[in-house]
């Protein structure tokens, strides 16, 4: 009899909280306030906790990826000083690279970033789960930054700011299976859809099948009206276009022009999205 | 002290972990998930009722920190720590081993649901083939972590933690 009642409670308490995850799911698909403003809460408070837990923790770090990743380490540093060589030598070629990127920007009357101000910050942490593809940095609304402003480095885009605190801010990255952003390729007047992939250096796009586009052209962000971002942020370069038989768009390879895999500072666009 | 508060400082204590070590030490790119760890000790220790509440809070305290739908982790966590408390004493005292065998089972699970979960709420590249070396590596960890995990969950549960063997 006990056990029986015992057994009915527990059936009873764990409907109520699947009842109360969906609520807490339903209410935050529809952009509920307050669940935005707790989690920007979480962020502001859990900035100096977590600064202080790494900067313990760091030697750990430190320590796992020396043993655990040495082989790597050696392979990565021989591949960097062979890098360095190669790079000494690309200096210029590096140079005239980004003046023809310029140039182009130019000639298609676009601005890389342009007058709009900007702030720069330092990534201060990765993600901290499995399934989110985000970073943090060190910078929020004290320094103008907001929800949906884009974030960028030198070579591309990176991602936006998805949530906000004082002193700190979420970056969505590009490469996040539900990052989408709408391009325009370089020199032509097509427009698609890029989606990221998991991938830390691919997206995916999709063009309508009468457009032409050839591997190697850039894609920069469309900037159309209603965008989520300004004009003319260079994305990335079409590696591959492939045309499905009676498909009525071509999907493009895209491989990022921003290095996703080394990143210490990024440049937040103050630029917010039109609603 | 009181449960509750013990409760609290568990989930405190798992969150400066999980943001400040365990998301840094990964292995092929995955970390360890303690707050899914904590909800099947929980269970385990605790029994379905607390195991299902346990797991609420240590996924909405999680669903927090990241950037997943809010209410996720917590539903797949609740779960989860609802099935672990429906085998607490079975598997609890049957033998040594039995726990972390449930613990490394549990994780697998938890993770399997949470990308099933996420899918369905329209969570893209959740159902992928790194999935397989989440579960892996998650249940693995979560597996190695198990033992002072359960004790932790033992003292957190204990109404009296000063008069009663916390770590057996």
């Amino acid at each position: 009899m006990a056990l029986s009642r015992r057994s009915g409670r527990s059936r009873f308490t764990i409907i109520l909280l699947v009842l109360t995850s969906i609520t807490f799911l339903t209410l935050d698909f529809r952009g509920f306030g307050p669940l935005d403003s707790a989690r920007s809460a979480v962020l502001s408070a859990f900035a100096p906790v977590g600064d202080f837990a790494a900067g313990i923790f760091r030697p750990i770090g430190d320590g796992w990826n020396n043993a655990f990743h040495g082989d790597d380490l050696q392979a990565e540093n021989d591949r960097l000083r062979q890098q360095v060589d190669e790079l000494q030598g690309q200096l210029t070629q590096g140079d005239v690279a980004k003046q023809s990127l310029q140039q182009l920007l130019e000639q298609a009357d676009l601005q890389f970033v342009g007058n709009i101000p900007t702030t720069k910050a330092q990534v201060v942490s990765g993600a901290v789960s499995n399934f989110d593809q985000t970073i943090e940095i060190d910078k929020g609304t004290s320094s103008g930054i907001k929800k949906g402003m884009p974030v960028v480095t030198g070579r591309g885009l990176i991602g936006r700011v998805a949530r906000v605190a004082d002193n700190r801010s979420v970056v969505e990255m590009v490469t996040d299976g539900n990052f989408t952003v709408g391009f325009s390729v370089v020199g032509t007047n097509a427009l698609g859809v890029a989606k990221g992939q998991g991938d830390a250096s691919t997206m995916r796009g999709s063009v309508d099948v009468e457009r032409e586009v050839l591997p190697g052209q850039i894609l920069v962000t469309s900037g159309v009206a209603g965008s989520y971002f300004p004009q003319g942020l260079p994305i990335g370069t079409v590696s591959g276009v492939t045309n499905a038989e009676g498909s009525l768009q071509k999907d493009l390879d895209i491989t990022l022009l921003a290095d996703m895999h080394d990143l210490t500072y990024v440049t937040v666009v103050l630029w917010e999205p039109q609603s | 002290m009181k449960v509750a508060l013990r409760v609290a400082l568990v989930l405190f204590s798992a969150a400066v972990l999980q943001r400040g070590l365990f998301s840094e030490l990964r292995i092929a790119g995955v970390a360890a998930d303690v707050f899914l760890l904590l909800a099947i000790t929980g269970g385990l220790t605790g029994g379905s009722d607390r195991g299902a509440l346990l797991g609420f809070l240590a996924g909405l305290t999680f669903d927090l920190l990241v950037q997943t739908p809010l209410g996720l982790s917590a539903l797949v966590y609740c779960l989860i720590g609802y099935g672990a408390g429906r085998a607490e004493g079975t598997v609890v005292r049957a033998s040594r081993w039995l726990p972390v065998a449930f613990t490394v089972a549990g994780s697998a699970l938890g993770v399997v649901l949470f990308a099933v979960f996420g899918a369905v709420l329209g969570q893209a590249n959740t159902l992928n083939a790194h999935l397989i070396v989440v579960v892996l590596v998650v249940s693995l960890v979560n597996g190695l972590l198990a033992v002072p995990a359960l004790r932790l969950s033992r003292w957190m549960w204990a109404t009296e933690p000063g008069l009663r063997p916390a770590l057996r």
